[in-house]
């Protein structure tokens, strides 16, 4: 039964993803492309990757499915911009080749896999925390962790920079430039006081089950995001302080936790002994503000010279 | 121990190193233009004391220094390590991103070199490019290096159109889908690797890995996305219009340094993480396309019209002689060293004088307004000391004694020929041949009088002198010993003994 | 007792398909947009909400009423966005209708133009 069940859900995610490449319409792709993030969250739901699912459907799916339905409608697809036939069946060689290569691999890899997961579950209870994808996020690797929000951040700096000089500290464009309708209201007041208590509770859970800074970030931007299009707050200009303390409190505040660890426990990234698990929901919370900040600028686009 | 000592200590640097530079973003978000601009050069200047001092240490000590971060050791922690190359790629970097620090500092009353937009976002770009080769030259951890390339990409591409212009804006997004295809092979061959040794640290791997076809496959991901990213022959087409669109301070350090990130890692993974025989059987083809990059983009770069098209082109051909080097280094005989040490110092003196050439090229582009080779007569006498630093960065490119350029390919040359590799020798006689051609193509136009008289803008001088200290540095390589270095080998792994001077 | 929860499972849950199934027949096969609309909320509505009424006893038996009350937040959850974004969706699919050919008969259920 399970096994049907994985069985349709591997062909459906296949079939989605053949229509993301079979070109046509742009925004019909991107829906599709959303439509295999979803599988895709619903396979690592099976696999029991459930932190993994939570961020393929929160970021992978929707923040990016955002922002590409944006692009289709900003730039729609027109015949001369599609690329040739040649061009598909090279890129669809290359991907048959890799995927045939890894088949065959992923088939011949040890079994049982060599895996740091004990290692992990064995080294866990010197952090506090409960759930081990935080520990390996947070503690083992944490310097990763640190520079993803860097990248996070510098993303959000290279979209800023397609807009001249003079509009540096300007708003960028509404999402949804019709006026609000009374649906899209009703469903903002309700849905956004809902959203954002699931967002927090994601993160706040995220120290002993699956959740955590990213999927509690991604869902907080689209509550945000939700408001500005309900025209209940305004779409923000990106030169007011606040905004960007708020865009840098993650990264920075991760980092200087960093270099307190080497005062108070010997080595950078290292937390304070007994004080394990309320230095990193401090950090958490702060990168939970910036991811979310972040990831609804990133939507937004650069500022577009309307004053906000 | 306090931390305060730890701080200082040589194994605290490596980190120093790798985040230092991301103070200046901050100052940048919040202080004002002029104060933050400044603020960040100083922080560059800081981040070349800190390259100095980790390379310092690592010279006095003879050993790879090495931190873990939080304390955790591999393979549950990630370690960064600093062996004798890590430390040299350091202090070159830092060198050449200070340089270009210096020379996209705003003049007071003028047009900014970073670009007409966001010069905030030209130096947060920058530090962040900076924080990231560091990262990429110290990390031991197959993911950590991962993220330290995604921080690349993403501080790298908006470099590229900072003006604003379409073209720029389609020559980014081409870079970057380029680079994001990189990314997303080697992902794929890191988890191949994770799947088959169950860590991800390179030491550790190293220590287990065999000619299995996993591992292969997994070599085979990591190596064509680090050649999509270090843009080699048939890979090379996003490069000439990301580099030739670029502000001339962004063109410089891209094709300088930034491009040197995935080559540094090719060094890695065929040399430190792949066993020798698989190495010495795989090199002669990175070899191969090696010299079909010098071959081909260089024959492109003399047909080029404009300059910084050339320049870039000149970069995608200097690039294969990179690759010439795996084949001789790989061979495992006492001429190794000698190839090994020469293809660091090509690696060295081409990114000084790479960035000298397009700094040189963007001053000559400002004063006329237009860098079109053929409208280039008489330019010497306008802004002689820039195309004085374009002809010093030239001779390095060509391999004319004294520059280092000279000196590198000796080496590799004479490695080539003890080794029998004669088509090696044979390509890279032919390639300083077109790279002299390309080169005195310009200076000798530019050295000519003027069928009329030239309408130029006046540059700042000290920004000419910047270009002309970078290729003078380039020069100066070339008076290095003709043997090979001891320090590029401190902190090898242990089968490099054999070949040890 | 479990025999009893279970037929009542079993006969909801396969009405609650038997709506989906006619919800995506109208998807696939209805003339224009609004009608098409007009057969998903069904599906949405009726049919989800049939599956979570069903699926109550099984929850309560399995996992106690916090289950039960999260599927019905679930069901609610759905209610809400799948409502408001069909109204959307049928503005937009309305005025797409009316600039392409404004002489057709007026089929928006309410008429109401959206506020200003």
């Amino acid at each position: 039964m399970s096994l049907l069940l994985d069985a349709i859900l591997a062909l459906l995610v296949l079939a989605a993803a053949v229509r993301v490449a079979a070109g046509g319409d742009g925004f019909a792709r991107v829906v599709a492309f959303m439509g295999v993030g979803l599988l895709l969250g619903l396979i690592w739901v099976r696999l029991a990757a459930v932190d993994v699912a939570l961020t393929e459907v929160a970021v992978g799916s929707g923040i990016t499915g955002l922002v590409l339905l944006q692009a289709a409608a900003d730039a729609p697809l027109t015949r001369e911009r599609e690329v040739g036939l040649l061009y598909h069946l090279c890129a669809g060689m290359v991907g048959l080749v890799v995927f045939a290569a890894l088949a065959v691999v992923v088939l011949l890899l040890p079994d049982p896999a060599p895996s740091l997961a004990p290692d992990v579950v064995r080294a866990l209870p010197a952090t506090d925390l409960g759930n081990p994808v935080t520990g390996v996020l947070l503690v083992f690797r944490a310097l990763d962790t640190l520079l993803e929000t860097m990248v996070l951040l510098v993303a959000l700096i290279g979209v800023w920079s397609l807009s001249p000089d003079r509009h540096w500290r300007r708003a960028p464009a509404p999402l949804w430039p019709a006026p609000p309708s009374g649906a899209l209201d009703f469903l903002a007041r309700v849905l956004v006081p809902i959203g954002a208590l699931v967002g927090i509770y994601m993160f706040w859970a995220g120290a002993d089950v699956p959740g955590g800074a990213f999927q509690g970030g991604a869902v907080l931007a689209a509550m945000a995001l939700m408001a500005m299009m309900a025209g209940l707050s305004p779409v923000p200009a990106i030169g007011g302080a606040g905004l960007r303390l708020a865009v840098l409190a993650g990264p920075f505040a991760f980092l200087g936790v960093g270099i307190a660890g080497w005062f108070l426990a010997g080595a950078f990234l290292d937390y304070p002994e007994g004080f394990e698990k309320t230095v990193i929901i401090a950090v958490e919370v702060a990168i939970t503000v910036s991811i979310a900040v972040t990831l609804a600028l990133l939507v937004l686009g650069p500022p577009m010279g309307r004053k906000a | 121990m306090s931390g305060a000592v730890l701080f200082a200590s040589a194994d605290a640097l490596l980190v120093v190193a790798v985040i230092l530079p991301l103070f200046a973003v901050p100052v940048l978000f919040l202080a004002p233009s002029r104060i933050a601009e400044r603020a960040t050069v100083v922080v560059l200047g800081l981040s070349l004391l800190v390259a100095l001092a980790i390379a310092g240490g690592v010279g006095r000590s003879g050993a790879a220094a090495a931190s873990f971060i939080g304390g955790w050791r591999p393979p549950l922690g990630v370690g960064l390590r600093a062996d004798g190359f890590s430390a040299f790629m350091l202090v070159m970097t830092a060198a050449v991103l200070l340089a270009t620090g210096l020379f996209a500092m705003t003049t007071p009353g003028r047009s900014r070199a970073g670009g007409e937009r966001m010069p905030p976002a030209f130096w947060m770009l920058l530090a962040s490019v900076f924080s990231a080769l560091n990262l990429v030259f110290l990390a031991e951890d197959l993911f950590t290096l991962y993220v330290a390339l995604e921080l690349l990409t993403f501080a790298a591409v908006p470099l590229v159109c900072l003006e604003g212009k379409l073209a720029q804006v389609e020559a980014a997004l081409r870079y970057l889908l380029f680079a994001l295809f990189g990314s997303l092979l080697y992902l794929l061959g890191v988890v191949v690797i994770y799947g088959l040794y169950g860590t991800l640290d390179i030491i550790l791997v190293a220590r287990e890995a065999t000619a299995s076809p996993g591992f292969v496959l997994a070599l085979a991901l990591m190596t064509a996305g680090m050649m999509a990213k270090a843009a080699l022959f048939p890979l090379h087409l996003w490069l000439p219009p990301a580099h030739s669109g670029a502000p001339p301070a962004a063109s410089a350090l891209l094709s300088a340094v930034v491009i040197k990130a995935p080559i540094f890692l090719l060094v890695r993974f065929w040399l430190d993480l792949a066993p020798s025989t698989l190495a010495v059987a795989v090199a002669p083809m990175l070899a191969g396309l090696g010299a079909a990059a010098i071959v081909v983009c260089s024959l492109v770069a003399l047909a080029q019209p404009r300059l910084k098209l050339l320049i870039a082109y000149s970069t995608a051909a200097q690039i294969g002689y990179l690759f010439l080097m795996f084949p001789l280094a790989a061979a495992s005989s006492p001429w190794s060293a000698l190839a090994w040490t020469g293809g660091a110092l090509h690696l060295a003196s081409h990114a000084f004088s790479k960035a000298a050439m397009f700094m040189a090229a963007g001053l000559i582009a400002e004063a006329l307004g237009h860098d079109r080779i053929a409208g280039l007569s008489g330019v010497g006498r306008v802004v002689p000391v820039s195309l004085f630093a374009f002809g010093l960065g030239g001779l390095s490119l060509m391999g004319l004694p004294p520059a280092g350029g000279f000196v590198a390919k000796v080496m590799l040359l004479s490695a080539a020929v003890h080794l029998g590799a004669w088509w090696i020798a044979a390509v890279i006689l032919l390639g300083g041949l077109l790279a002299g051609g390309y080169v005195l193509k310009v200076v000798v136009l530019a050295l000519q009088r003027p069928a009329e008289p030239l309408v130029a803008q006046p540059v700042a001088h000290w920004r000419e002198w910047v270009a002309l200290a970078l290729a003078l540095v380039a020069v100066g390589f070339g008076f290095v010993p003709l043997e090979p270095s001891h320090f590029l080998f401190i902190g090898r792994p242990a089968s490099w003994a054999g070949m040890v001077p | 007792m479990t025999l009893v929860l279970d037929i009542f499972t079993v006969v909801l849950v396969a009405a609650g398909l038997l709506f989906f199934i006619v919800g995506t027949v109208g998807l696939l096969r209805l003339p224009d947009p609004l009608a098409r609309l007009h057969a998903l909320t069904k599906a949405d509505n009726i049919g989800l909400g049939l599956l979570v009424l069903g699926l109550v006893p099984q929850a309560v038996v399995a996992g106690g009423g916090l289950e039960a009350v999260k599927m019905v937040a679930i069901w609610l959850l759905v209610q809400l966005s799948s409502g408001a974004v069909s109204q959307l969706m049928g503005d937009v699919a309305y005025h797409a209708a009316m600039t392409a050919d404004p002489a057709a008969p007026d089929r928006s259920a309410h008429g109401e133009e959206p506020a200003p």
